[in-house]
């Protein structure tokens, strides 16, 4: 398998799935923080979530805080999947030894 | 097409990878320097202040009350801004069941165990043990259970600079004894204090060259 998965393989959507690959499996973050880890634009952000998102790639759930809406982000099992898949192939290509 | 449909070069992309979770890395960690810092400074000051009690001998002595007031408000005050920046860096994150248990089991044995070790004083005063020995088991005692703490922290979290400083103060801990009371606790100041100071400087080097990595890369 040497083809680079075109869902993670564009600079903006490769960045979110790393940071959000450093989190638990159970652990998820506000869109915010992501936003402010990442210093990106809100709009760019979530353009390639929502991308991630259709391919099931990145789950993504909106809450309540008291009256304060919050949206809490995280890979889902086939996202982090997706992404153990994606550097194993960029490795592979480098003929990298990881 | 569009910038996003271009197909990036491997190499690019790895390097961007590696970049992004070293910033975030470096971002998260941020606050780290700034509590050994205030760690550093407590120790050196405030055991500084206790070795000025009798330390200097006939020369001068700071009194007693000023130099407990001094090592109690310093230790407190960095207990505080550990506690306030621990709490910053994990704002927006939602902790899974695995890390909110080990979170609360690392926090409460804080607690608890410098509780046992003050009871544990009592205990070997009430067997018999001279009073003027708590002066030298109390600072001993504590600091090789905080060099425990840390040593367990650097497992949990795999951080090498809190095993190197865990390592450290248990090795301070069971060696200033030796020097006797009032110069262990000079040891404590220069040597503990001084070991956080440079560990505080190596993680604030660290932390700001992990942050800057993908200001110099590509960004999208």
């Amino acid at each position: 398998m040497t083809e680079l998965d075109p869902v993670i393989h564009a600079a903006a959507r490769l960045r979110i799935t790393a940071a959000l690959a450093m989190l638990d499996t159970d652990e998820s973050i506000t869109f915010p923080r992501l936003q402010e880890l990442l210093a990106m634009t809100a709009g760019n952000l979530s353009t390639h979530l929502r991308k991630l998102e259709d391919a099931d790639y990145v789950g993504v759930e909106k809450t309540h805080r008291g009256r304060t809406p919050i949206t809490y982000v995280q890979l889902t099992t086939t996202g982090r999947r997706a992404f153990e898949d994606y550097t194993r192939t960029l490795r592979t290509v480098l003929g990298e030894q990881s | 097409m569009t910038a996003d449909d271009e197909r990036p070069d491997p190499a690019e992309m790895l390097a961007l990878m590696k970049d992004q979770q070293r910033s975030i890395e470096g971002q998260r960690g941020a606050f780290v320097p700034l509590i050994l810092l205030s760690w550093g400074v407590a120790w050196l000051i405030g055991f500084g202040a206790l070795w000025l009690i009798d330390g200097p001998g006939d020369a001068f002595s700071l009194p007693i009350w000023i130099a407990a007031a001094v090592f109690i408000a310093l230790l407190v005050g960095a207990g505080v801004l550990s506690t306030v920046f621990g709490i910053r860096s994990s704002r927006g994150l939602r902790t899974g069941k695995d890390a909110a248990f080990v979170g609360l089991v690392y926090g409460q044995a804080w607690w608890v165990g410098s509780l046992a070790i003050f009871a544990l004083g009592q205990a070997l005063v009430f067997n018999g043990m001279d009073v003027d020995i708590l002066r030298i088991f109390y600072p001993s005692a504590y600091i090789f259970f905080a060099g425990l703490m840390y040593v367990m922290a650097a497992a949990i979290w795999k951080a090498i600079p809190m095993l190197i400083l865990g390592g450290w103060s248990i090795l301070v801990s069971v060696l200033a004894p030796f020097a006797g009371y009032p110069t262990q606790h000079l040891v404590y100041a220069l040597a503990g204090g001084g070991g956080f100071l440079i560990v505080a400087l190596w993680s604030w080097i660290w932390t700001r060259r992990a942050r800057r990595r993908l200001s110099l890369g590509t960004r999208s």
